[in-house]
């Protein structure tokens, strides 16, 4: 099965490094941003922060939508932060995949303003802390956390 | 740049990754930053970690049983939007080898006391049960989607 890894650069990425072995046996890509962190990543579809500006998410938006269609991801899986919000709503209303969100670990007892946005659509919210999984409510799991 | 005086009174060598900040370095050895494998390399190598409340790096710091100094980045000095590195600091702060700093005046005491820090090992020796509960949940999810 196709999966597209999307995740910002970081302690996101190593989130992602470290979450990556249950996806052992699966062809998988990137989706984040340029950084010296992501440079050498194979795979990986390297994009840029579009910060707040409208014009630019629009064209990341464009891109995304090209990069979707032409790997179609059965799964997307991410830890945060931001760039996960187009790759999901594109992903899901585009292609119908199937959408697994980790809360960073850094989030122990506040939502992240990501999760807040996609956690509607998404299909396996998971958070790292007890504690925040109440703030979120039904829709999220605790199931463990990398720290 | 604190590391830096601190790199000057303490008989280990320093190496800092600064990021964007432009303070000039004297003792410390200052490169911006790097790659996932490298920074890998310099914590392996390191006898103690001094960090942010980064997540990559607490991570990393377990990863290769190294002690950490937590220095949370605030909001109150427009630092950061808001105080996140906050929370995970303080749900870090129970943890042996974790020590978090608060007013950045006691960082070089800590430092002091965390380099003669010898129970490492004890810190963590395999990776944390919650994480493979945690791997189990998206790979049983996985398994069902394919």
């Amino acid at each position: 099965m196709k999966i597209a890894l999307v995740c910002s650069q970081g302690g996101h990425l190593t989130e992602m490094l470290q979450l990556k072995e249950a996806l052992d046996g699966h062809e998988t890509f990137y989706i984040t941003y340029q950084a010296e962190t992501t440079k050498n990543l194979e795979n990986a579809y390297l994009v840029t922060y579009p910060g707040i500006n409208p014009f630019r998410i629009i064209l990341l938006a464009l891109r995304i939508a090209r990069i979707l269609i032409r790997e179609h991801p059965k799964l997307i899986l991410s830890t945060g932060s931001e760039i996960a919000i187009l790759p999901f709503y594109l992903g899901k209303f585009l292609l119908g995949s199937k959408l697994v969100y980790v809360e960073c670990s850094s989030q122990v007892v506040t939502p992240s303003r990501t999760g807040r946005l996609v956690i509607p659509i998404t299909d396996l919210f998971l958070v790292q802390w007890e504690s925040l999984q109440k703030k979120y409510g039904d829709r999220a799991q605790y199931r463990g956390g990398l720290i | 740049m604190k590391m830096d005086e601190i790199a000057a009174k303490v008989d280990e060598k320093v190496v800092i990754q600064g990021g964007e900040a432009t303070i000039p370095v004297q003792y410390a050895q200052l490169f911006k930053y790097t790659s996932v494998g490298s920074a890998n390399s310099y914590i392996r190598q390191a006898k103690l970690i001094v960090s942010h409340a980064g997540i990559g790096t607490i991570i990393n710091a377990r990863q290769f049983n190294k002690p950490l100094i937590i220095v949370p980045r605030l909001k109150s000095f427009g630092e950061h939007l808001d105080d996140h590195q906050l929370e995970i600091a303080q749900a870090m702060a129970q943890e042996p080898a974790i020590r978090v700093v608060y007013d950045i005046k006691n960082l070089e005491n800590i430092v002091r006391e965390m380099l003669n820090f010898i129970e490492v090992r004890s810190f963590i020796s395999q990776p944390p049960p919650k994480k493979a509960s945690l791997l189990r949940a998206i790979r049983e999810f996985v398994e069902a989607t394919d």
